[in-house]
């Protein structure tokens, strides 16, 4: 369990799309804002931001997140 | 699709959490490990799903972040039960229905026999039954075409094909049976002669030149049909003769009185009742066991339901108890048991008279017999004919 979890850490973040509709992000560190035009997710060294409209997360887990809706554009901000 | 049927047995609920800061309530959930899903933003908080389980976890949580949760929607097994928990026993008998009809749906609870005029259904229900086809076998569990190779040489002298066929609960075993031709004709030129001696008293012939008329007498071997045909034009020509030829003629026989003879005295019959259900079968009574001096008839009456057997008889069993002693055959007996084999073996002829008689030779009874009987003496005859 602890060999996965620093695995984890050690592997950098990554973000699938699904076309504009769906993105999975993998090694979250946490939800930094919400709402149904923005999402901001850290990803531990960076902070990546989706904007678009009604804007879902769809699943939510330790390291595992899942935005769903229309999303128009992402962005990423140094910590 | 297994997902969703999973949730719903798990129970699901969806929760509306207002107030405070929502992404510390969600980074809060992440950490403990509670799934949740379908978030969605609204004015002044989030309206998210969860399993039921997870709530009490849930609640802390936000009470951490500052929030009020509130279920806004139940769905699932749990929440189904709890609902309907006084309606417990009807829930409990709808799912048992559901596993009886999944369980019993797999078996085999009508057999029938179509195509058969001569060799009897129960004959062939229960060479069926010796290889394992009976009421309320797994379907899965049938090998058909073994099955099927196996009956068909269980009966190989009755039936010339068989057909076993399941559709739902219901398998139906269609059969072909032999059917010997009517007369043997070949086409083969042949004459037709006497098979004993005779006088003759029918005579019609379909084919050939007839040799003898109504009246004639005939000695074994006379022709009786010729093959050979003359037409009109003076040409001549060879044809299978066929023609029904009848000749009265005179039987003798003689048979010594047996001494020894096992013989059945039947003491008694008892009966016994039994009802048979999905194969199971509840005996009405007490069980006999068929020994040696007992003989067991079975009488099924099985339920039919629009010309359906259905999985239900009501069974009749029939002990007939008997002692066998050997005997002597008395004279009038004998006589009597005589002329019946004697009528026996003269089924298929015409018996004008009979005149039987008894004698003692060598201390023995001898019984002879004369009968007089009509009977088709035509035997078919082949005839070599050279070419040219």
């Amino acid at each position: 369990m602890k060999k996965e979890s620093i695995n984890a850490k050690l592997s950098p973040p990554e973000i699938h799309l699904i076309s504009n509709t769906q993105a999975l992000v993998d090694g979250a560190a946490g939800v930094l804002e919400y709402d149904g035009c923005l999402v901001r997710i850290s990803l531990g060294c960076l902070i990546v931001k989706f904007c678009g409209t009604g804007l879902t997360i769809r699943t939510l887990s330790a390291e595992k997140m899942t935005v769903a809706g229309c999303i128009s554009g992402l962005e990423f901000e140094s910590v | 699709m297994f997902n969703r049927i999973l949730q719903l047995l798990r129970g699901k609920i969806t929760v509306r959490a207002q107030g405070g800061f929502f992404e510390r309530f969600l980074n809060l959930c992440a950490l403990n490990g509670i799934n949740i899903d379908s978030v969605c933003a609204e004015d002044d908080g989030i309206v998210f799903s969860a399993f039921a389980k997870d709530y009490r976890q849930i609640k802390k949580a936000a009470a951490k972040a500052g929030m009020e949760t509130r279920i806004i929607k139940r769905r699932g097994l749990p929440f189904f039960v709890s609902a309907h928990r006084e309606r417990l026993a009807i829930i409990c008998g709808l799912a048992a229905v559901f596993l009886f009809l999944a369980v019993m749906s797999g078996r085999v609870w009508s057999i029938e026999v179509s195509g058969n005029t001569q060799v009897f259904s129960s004959e062939i229900l229960n060479e069926a039954e010796k290889l394992g086809l009976k009421e309320g076998v797994n379907k899965s569990k049938l090998d058909i075409k073994a099955l099927q190779a196996s009956l068909l040489e269980e009966l190989k002298d009755k039936i010339i094909w068989i057909s076993v066929n399941i559709e739902g609960m219901r398998c139906e075993i269609q059969v072909r049976e032999i059917t010997k031709m009517s007369d043997g004709s070949t086409g083969v030129p042949c004459n037709i002669t006497a098979d004993f001696d005779g006088t003759i008293t029918g005579c019609q012939v379909f084919s050939g030149t007839p040799a003898v008329v109504k009246g004639s007498g005939v000695k074994k071997g006379d022709l009786l049909i010729s093959c050979v045909v003359e037409y009109v034009d003076g040409l001549t020509g060879f044809v299978e003769a066929r023609g029904k030829i009848t000749a009265r003629h005179t039987v003798k026989t003689e048979e010594k009185g047996r001494s020894n003879i096992a013989r059945r005295i039947y003491t008694g019959t008892k009966k016994l009742r039994s009802v048979s259900v999905f194969g199971l079968e509840i005996p009405l009574g007490i069980v006999l066991k068929g020994g040696k001096s007992c003989e067991v008839t079975v009488k099924r009456n099985r339920a039919q339901l629009n010309s359906v057997v259905l999985p239900f008889s009501v069974n009749e069993y029939i002990y007939s108890f008997y002692e066998e002693e050997s005997v002597t055959e008395q004279a009038d007996y004998t006589l009597y048991s005589f002329t019946q084999r004697l009528e026996e073996k003269l089924k298929n002829s015409l018996i004008i008279s009979l005149r039987t008689k008894s004698y003692e030779k060598n201390g023995l009874t001898v019984f002879s017999a004369e009968a007089d009987c009509v009977d088709s003496i035509g035997k078919r005859s082949t005839v070599g004919i050279e070419n040219g």
